[in-house]
């Protein structure tokens, strides 16, 4: 024991005097770290996002604003130009509104999420978001006696969704990301490589595509779109993924409705064509957003058409209707009645005011549409088996892309952002590495549990409304697909009972099958 | 070690955790578990890897320690509920191991200290504490009784996580950590209990994966949660804060607090001032 006592005190007098390394016969071992700040020379943040769509954006704000996460150095790495558009002051000078083509249809939990980081006020003060109060839904085989009969209208005192436009977004969002200071916005920057380490020790690379800098950062998010770099560069990772074959024809209309409405201008109109879902979202009492689903062929006869020619296309499209028998009709309606009245019974639990009934509606008929305002995208869906990896995750359209008949793609995004914020925030709080897996696999879990029902529901819709398929009786296909636009109605419920929704898509497939 | 690699993630991390954390027991290493040891380099820090549970139980362990340093007012206002609430605050990890715990509290702005009387631990921990930048952390591979001759009364808060069931000499080892503590610094054990539960779970993991060598839970050298209270009581100047039980579900790799202290606790206690 004296020894060892020796053995101490003399190495501490080695430390003293800068010896220490030389001193292992000692059995003893020092070395202090406070100070290897500048172990490398790539600029370091401790957070990088890629790509500055919708949801990269929402990233940066949603971070920044976290107690633990508070001054983290946050880089956005963002592939396109600094637009014009995201400068919002020239919105608000404009008397008559000009709208852009590509709008979303933000959901209350979407809102929620703008509204903590200060987004949803500048949206509210620009008046650029109109609230949706009713969804009218139909299908082609709805029958047709002065008015469609069967249409299933699901309104609530409180707003359902918020149609804005997503410049109107994005400039909300720049805007709070340009009052952050910790927030630095490279434009013009696209990622080219992603260099992941499985080792907890080494910190993540990103190389980007017009210069010699490399970044490293404790946690690379990817929010780089359907596209993404940064999921190809995950370990392991699979991405399930085809295209629909169709294209989503957008534009702004004018519309026309006799009807007196309570909700006038904040209707929602949606159609399940033959060719796939219509919809048409209000942006004000006579102006509304298209999203028309159509295959590839006709999306290509409609760009060559002429204003007018679309306009009488469109229009054709919305009061289009299919011979069908009508006791298959019955059958098929009293089978989604049924169900809609057991899901809504899950509503009302959890909100007494929701309702879904079906009334006898005319569908608006479009009078105009604006110059320049059309244009057409590809469909497909998408979804990465993994969302993280070792000081990496996934957000938005990069981890998983679905057809935007339910409105649903950046809803997703927003969720993840929120999800994903919350778990950073909690693992910080308690000491662990912001890239800690633990924490990320955690996000991926809950993350998917949220998504993966949505996306199988929103797909099993697709196919169902898609569907050419000769060989299923017309009875069945019109009760899957009036079990579909239930479905599709429903989604509050999804939360409530994702069980019983599960349950549903597995009978939706299994009769579709 | 190829068979071992072989078992569930669970078995090994209690395996793996168990050996390593055993030179507790003994004055100097031994050869055959230095070589053992050498090994592990890849097992400390893969939060995958066997060592999982250990990863997963951080969360609650760092926030049972900031919860009990908030509960003694050690904790600034300002920094509370932010990720430099240790901040200022001079803490002991007593058998750090690779550093899981410590480089956790050094995160959140603790200046920290770890020790372990295993050279090959320090060194992992040491090699991975690069990814730290400007903390406060420093590993020294020497035992509590080797470190308390230099650092009497000299720390806010002692820390000895998961090393309690591998020390034969409760008190000596328990009087040492408390000699280096302040007056009204808190010292935090976890261990796992010992009753029919725990030696339950032991026998089970042992018997059924047949795969842990025998003697290598020593069930006996396990502490009840009063006992330790007694010792700490009657012999260390101590009063108790707090007793929380632990429960672990190796399907989901989630630790959590239960009513029940039958498998693993977490204890606060405080040094008279
Ligand atoms: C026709 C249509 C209608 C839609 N309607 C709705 C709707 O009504 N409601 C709804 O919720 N959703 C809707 N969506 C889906 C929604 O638009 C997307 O889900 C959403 O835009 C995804 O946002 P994101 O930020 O994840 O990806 P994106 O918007 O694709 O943004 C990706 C960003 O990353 C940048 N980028 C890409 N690669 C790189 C790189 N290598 N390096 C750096 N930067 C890069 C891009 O420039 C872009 O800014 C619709 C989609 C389509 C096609």
């Amino acid at each position: 024991m004296y020894q060892r006592l020796i053995f101490i005190s003399s190495s501490r007098t080695h430390l003293m005097t800068n010896m220490l390394s030389l001193n292992s016969s000692a059995n003893r071992f020092y070395l202090s770290l406070g100070n290897v700040a500048n172990y490398s020379s790539k600029k370091y943040y401790d957070i990088v996002i890629a790509g500055g769509g919708m949801v990269g954006c929402a990233m940066a704000c949603k971070l920044s604003k976290e107690s633990a996460l508070r001054g983290m150095s946050i880089l956005l790495l963002e592939g396109g130009p600094n637009r014009k558009e995201y400068d919002l002051s020239a919105k608000k000078n404009t008397l008559d509104k000009l709208y852009s083509n590509r709008v979303s249809a933000v959901s209350k939990s979407s809102v929620r999420l703008l509204q903590s980081i200060g987004a949803w006020q500048i949206i509210e003060d620009l008046g650029r978001n109109n609230a949706v109060k009713e969804m009218r839904i139909w299908n082609s085989g709805a029958g047709r006696s002065g008015g469609i009969n069967n249409v299933l209208a699901f309104d609530n005192v409180k707003d359902l969704a918020y149609i804005v436009e997503n410049d109107t977004i994005l400039g909300a969002l720049y805007k709070k990301i340009n009052e952050e200071q910790n927030i630095t916005v490279n434009y013009d920057t696209r990622v080219n490589q992603c260099n992941l380490s499985d080792s907890h020790r080494d910190l993540a690379t990103v190389k980007v595509a017009n210069g010699e800098i490399s970044f490293e950062t404790s946690l690379l998010i990817g929010s780089d779109g359907y596209g993404s770099k940064v999921r190809s560069a995950i370990s392991g990772q699979q991405y399930i993924g085809w295209e629909y074959g169709q294209r989503a024809v957008v534009a702004t209309l004018h519309i026309q409705s006799d009807e007196d409405n309570i909700y006038k201008g904040h209707v929602a109109w949606q159609k399940f064509a033959q060719l796939g879902p219509v919809a048409l979202l209000p942006l004000d009492d006579k102006t509304c957003s298209l999203v028309w689903t159509t295959s590839y062929e006709e999306a290509n006869r409609l760009a060559e058409l002429s204003d007018n020619e679309f306009i009488d296309a469109l229009n054709d499209s919305l009061s289009e209707e299919k011979e069908s028998n009508n006791s298959s009709l019955l059958l098929a309606d009293d089978a989604a009645h049924i169900l809609a009245n057991v899901l809504n019974k899950y509503c009302q639990s959890n909100d007494e005011n929701k309702q879904s009934k079906k009334i006898k509606s005319i569908p608006p008929i479009v009078v105009g549409v604006i110059k320049d305002s059309r244009a057409s995208f590809p469909l497909g869906f998408g979804h990465a088996c993994q969302y993280v990896g070792q000081r990496v995750a996934l957000v938005g359209d990069a981890a998983h892309r679905i057809h935007p008949l339910a409105g649903q793609g950046v809803n997703l995004g927003f969720s993840d952002v929120t999800e994903l914020s919350n778990q950073l925030n909690q693992s910080v709080l308690t000491g662990a590495d912001i890239g800690d897996l633990n924490a990320l696999l955690n996000y991926q879990t809950a993350a998917q549990r949220h998504n993966v029902p949505i996306m199988l529901g929103v797909d099993g819709i697709q196919k169902m409304y898609g569907s050419k398929n000769n060989l299923v009786p017309p009875a069945i296909t019109t009760l899957i697909r009036n079990v579909g636009l239930t479905i599709c109605q429903s989604t509050p419920i999804i939360k409530v009972c994702i069980f019983k929704m599960k349950l549903m898509i597995i009978h939706v497939y299994i009769l579709y099958v | 070690m190829n068979l071992i690699a072989k078992k569930t993630n669970i078995s090994n991390s209690f395996f793996i955790f168990r050996t390593l954390t055993q030179n507790y027991v003994k004055e100097t290493v031994n050869a055959h578990e230095v070589e053992h040891h050498s090994n592990m380099k890849e097992y400390w820090w893969n939060s995958n890897g066997p060592l999982n549970a250990l990863h997963s139980f951080n969360p609650l362990r760092v926030s049972f320690i900031i919860n009990g340093l908030t509960n003694m007012k050690k904790i600034e206002t300002k920094n509370i509920g932010t990720r430099q609430s240790l901040e200022n605050i001079k803490i002991l990890d007593v058998g750090c191991g690779g550093g899981l715990l410590t480089e956790a509290l050094a995160r959140l702005d603790g200046n920290v200290t770890g020790i372990d009387p295993s050279k090959e631990l320090i060194t992992i921990a040491n090699d991975h504490s690069v990814i730290l930048r400007n903390k406060n952390i420093k590993y020294f591979n020497e035992s509590i009784e080797e470190h308390v001759l230099s650092n009497t009364e000299s720390y806010d808060a002692i820390v000895t996580s998961e090393v309690l069931e591998h020390v034969s000499n409760k008190y000596g080892f328990l009087t040492k950590c408390v000699d280096c503590l302040k007056p009204g610094g808190s010292l935090f054990v976890t261990t796992p209990n010992r009753t029919i539960c725990s030696w339950l779970s032991v026998i089970m993991l042992g018997e059924t994966f047949n795969f842990i060598p025998k003697g290598t839970h020593e069930w006996e050298k396990f502490i009840c949660p009063h006992e330790l209270q007694s010792i700490l009581e009657n012999n260390c100047e101590c009063d108790t804060i707090s007793i929380n039980g632990l429960s672990y579900d190796p399907f989901t790799n989630r630790w959590s607090w239960t009513d029940s202290t039958d498998l693993s606790y977490a204890l606060h206690a405080v040094k008279s001032t």
